[in-house]
């Protein structure tokens, strides 16, 4: 048995971040990070780790975000307003730190336009770390599905990335 | 690490084919500021995700989930109590007594009304009415019942009955 706060709670930034990421709403995805951890909750004593729990949180945010998106009539909509602190502290030339915030503004871009398997493959495995297995379980499909997914959705990151540096963004 | 290993990690990397080890590796090399020249397109694709990774909740999320769990939670506690089987089966015994009633009216009214007489007898002549309309058929019917009369007179002779019965006849003609 797993403790709520100590285990549970911590976890709410993945739900949360996954939400984000499919739905493009903030107010949408942290009724959604509400509502999973409310589940989570009522479910603690059957919850063995607090790696279930994160398994099972994230498998519940992606099916709430997806029937949103179904609800509502929506496959994927262009993120325009992304207002993260881009700025490196590392870069002193602000014509640098400008340009190299704007590409990354551009990357994000990207991966949000792309269709939503696809950047929830790029979500659970290169920002929440996650390993096929675990992304398939989430994702209620096989591994060999993760896998295919996840090579297409790199290879239009590649592809943005030679753009934008040919474009000189 | 060596450029041309990177490279090929890298290639890996978008070929699905890198472990996860691996893949930690390159976020680690593009953190760092020493990236070669033809790597650079792909150090941005790696910085975002890494930014991507820092986004998080408001500060208020927490108290309003805290609200939402609380407004879950019953407000007196559930505490169990042992009914004694008459009483579990208190419903069953009503349903019974509800049957039991209702069938004991029904029977009762049924009896009621098809006890009672629908024609009562007349004793009042007054209200007498003719039976038959032709005065032939009435003749003999009367015939018959005279019939029946003689023959239960035992002891008399049958052919005083027959000359009575002949009167009778020529009587009630006239």
């Amino acid at each position: 048995m797993i403790d709520f706060n100590k285990d549970v709670l911590p976890l709410k930034n993945k739900f949360y971040r996954l939400a984000l990421r499919l739905l493009h709403n903030d107010a949408e995805a942290q009724d959604i990070t509400q509502e999973t951890l409310v589940r989570l909750w009522t479910r603690c004593s059957s919850l063995a780790s607090a790696s279930d729990a994160e398994n099972l949180g994230l498998t519940i945010s992606y099916n709430l975000s997806r029937d949103a998106l179904s609800r509502a009539g929506r496959n994927y909509e262009p993120l325009d307003n992304i207002d993260e602190n881009l700025v490196p502290s590392n870069t002193q030339d602000i014509i640098d730190t400008l340009v190299a915030a704007d590409r990354r503004t551009f990357i994000k871009k990207i991966i949000n336009n792309l269709p939503p398997k696809q950047k929830t493959t790029v979500q659970l495995r290169d920002i929440e770390g996650k390993s096929y297995r675990e992304i398939a379980d989430i994702m209620q499909i096989s591994e060999e599905d993760v896998k295919i997914t996840l090579y297409r959705a790199r290879q239009s990151l590649k592809e943005s990335c030679k753009k934008s540096d040919a474009y000189e963004l | 690490m060596n450029y041309k290993n990177i490279s090929n990690l890298l290639e890996r990397y978008f070929e699905c084919t890198a472990t996860a080890e691996e893949e930690q590796l390159l976020r680690s090399y593009f953190q760092t500021e020493e990236v070669a020249e033809d790597l650079l397109p792909y150090k941005d694709l790696f910085c975002a995700i890494q930014s991507e990774a820092g986004v998080s909740l408001p500060a208020d999320f927490d108290a309003k989930l805290q609200q939402r769990i609380n407004s879950q939670k019953p407000a007196t506690p559930f505490r169990a109590r042992i009914i004694s089987l008459n009483r579990s089966l208190s419903p069953f015994y009503k349903a019974v007594a509800s049957v039991a009633l209702v069938i004991t009216v029904g029977v009762m009214s049924g009896n009621f009304w098809s006890a009672r007489d629908p024609e009562p007898v007349e004793y009042n002549y007054a209200n007498y009415h003719d039976t038959y309309s032709d005065p032939e058929i009435a003749c003999e019917k009367v015939t018959d019942v005279l019939r029946d009369l003689s023959t239960a007179l035992r002891g008399s002779d049958a052919a005083d009955t027959a000359a009575v019965l002949t009167d009778a006849k020529t009587t009630i003609k006239e």
